[in-house]
């Protein structure tokens, strides 16, 4: 898209409902985002031109640069900007066969909406508030320990368990803490074995945090004094991962945009 | 045979009562960010003096936190802003009394779920200039709507298209739109002097005491008689409300962040 991007309206968010509830069978209905009955204006040209992205941690720096003449306070829950822009990238977050056909999940993960059951898995939002609030500490939520062929589409396991907490997805001291013992540093992905539901898993890490925010405060500790409280379970992301064969650490140097986003 | 909940609180941490702390959003006007003022009192509630006190403000995952000193020695921020709290819902609140010493981010005191005390929709806080979208403005884009018996309201016509969001998103019109209605209501205002100060229902008391307590502006309109003294004043208040609002430097700041 070249095109300066408008927001959808109410009509326009009925439409694309209605094409999400079809099945997505023909080609996303770009035009809604042309039409004057369906779209509105910005306050600023906006222009998301890009396509390619390695992972959604690229994607959510690119969109914290694409739209931070916008007061991020107030577009966080704008549902005509995240749906227009889930419907400029419609291809890349619910990507067609090699036989054209589309899968597309629930209507939120597309259409945002202001339920706090589901906020946090809009396919675009989500990248631009992890980036948002976490800078180069999101990295872990937003990769995958392997390159998937569509990255945008995938909201992986370890978002959904940080995420979807919002005491713990709210607090940069965590989030920080949760980056530095499960980001392979020498992939800038994240450690095998975090997505899963064992001992020391994300979701593991979500119930137990949970637990020591009713006798901790982790806002005044430092990362490490956060991690030293974590228990045993937790021991075995306590140091470095061994290097991954044939991974250069240049994987994990980030660009200068990546780095003016980081979170302190 | 049902049976009631045990909740156990194994970890020596104090519940601290809802009447300990009290915050009140004040009054701002659309598109500025939300600020609160708090009191709290926990004189008698045996924490040790040296604990950390602090106030963290909250919507979803959005969160601030304000330092707020120590029990012995209170220094609460005033007003708190909570420019970074997402804008559209209630803000909650809650305080924490830490552990300085002993063990360092123990909590040893927690207040949570503190409802502010202006609740009145929106962001949990009353605006003193609510916008109102209306068909009858004719050509026009906006104006202001101020009656001596009903709080005034910042009109936008509904028929200007792309102008929904960019009241609140974009600094150049907020800059433009927000002093120039805040100077329309305050000369209506003046007209309408003398007010009853017990009546807490008048929109005119509710702008009288932003101007006094927000803006600091000193003198009381009432005992100014002079024409010359009451246009001087509505001018004090309009570049004491732009430069509190920073009108400028975010328009300035947005002209540099579009490279122009």
């Amino acid at each position: 898209m070249t095109k300066a991007l408008r927001k959808l309206n109410e009509a326009g968010i009925k439409q694309f409902l209605e094409y999400l509830d079809g099945g997505a069978v023909d080609a996303p209905p770009l035009h809604l985002l042309d039409d004057p009955i369906t779209s509105e204006n910005l306050s600023v040209t906006i222009i998301p031109a890009r396509k390619d992205f390695k992972d959604r941690h690229e994607f959510g720096v690119y969109l914290n640069n694409l739209l931070k003449e916008l007061d991020p306070r107030v577009i966080s829950w704008d549902q005509g900007v995240w749906s227009a822009l889930a419907l400029v990238w419609f291809d890349l977050i619910c990507p067609p066969s090699q036989g054209g056909e589309r899968k597309p999940k629930e209507a939120y993960w597309y259409v945002f909406e202001k339920n706090y059951k589901t906020y946090y898995r809009h396919l675009i939002r989500s990248a631009w508030q992890c980036v948002r609030d976490h800078g180069d500490n999101a990295r872990f939520m937003l990769t995958g320990s392997k390159q998937d062929p569509n990255p945008l589409a995938v909201h992986g396991e370890i978002l959904e368990q940080i995420a979807g907490r919002q005491r713990i997805f709210g607090s940069r001291p965590i989030v920080k803490a949760a980056n530095t013992i499960y980001l392979d540093k020498s992939t800038g992905r994240p450690r095998s074995g975090v997505a899963g539901s064992g001992p020391g898993s994300a979701r593991r890490f979500g119930k137990v945090v949970r637990q020591l925010d009713l006798t901790f405060d982790p806002e005044i500790m430092s990362v490490e004094q956060f991690i030293d409280i974590l228990p045993k379970e937790f021991s075995k992301w306590k140091s470095p991962a061994k290097p991954a064969k044939g991974v250069g650490v240049s994987a994990a140097v980030h660009s200068p945009a990546e780095q003016s986003l980081s979170a302190s | 045979m049902a049976t009631a909940k045990k909740h156990i609180n194994s970890t020596g941490r104090k519940k601290i009562p809802q009447d300990a702390v009290e915050v009140n959003l004040l009054e701002t006007l659309p598109g500025s960010s939300p600020r609160a003022t708090a009191k709290i009192d926990l004189a008698k509630l045996g924490f040790p003096s040296t604990a950390g006190v602090a106030i963290e403000a909250y919507r979803s995952s959005s969160l601030m936190r304000f330092d707020c000193g120590t029990v012995g020695n209170l220094k609460i921020p005033s007003p708190l802003v909570l420019d970074e709290i997402d804008a559209g819902g209630n803000i909650q609140f809650r305080l924490k009394v830490t552990d300085r010493e002993a063990i360092v981010g123990r909590l040893i005191g927690l207040a949570s779920r503190i409802q502010p005390k202006s609740d009145t929709g929106g962001e949990g806080r009353r605006s003193l200039l609510p916008i109102r979208w209306t068909d009858t403005l004719g050509p026009e884009i906006w104006g202001v709507e101020v009656d001596d018996d009903q709080p005034p309201a910042l009109e936008l016509n509904l028929r200007a298209t792309g102008l929904d969001g960019r009241i609140l998103s974009d600094s150049l019109l907020r800059a433009v739109i927000m002093p120039a209605a805040f100077r329309i209501v305050l000369t209506k205002l003046l007209t309408y002097l003398p007010v009853d100060e017990e009546d807490v229902t008048d929109w005119k008391n509710d702008w009288l005491r932003f101007c006094r307590e927000e803006l600091a502006i000193q003198d009381d309109p009432v005992e100014l008689l002079e024409v010359e003294d009451r246009a001087k004043w509505v001018d004090n208040a309009v570049r004491t409300f732009a430069r509190r609002a920073e009108f400028l430097d975010n328009v300035r700041k947005s002209a540099e962040g579009s490279g122009e």
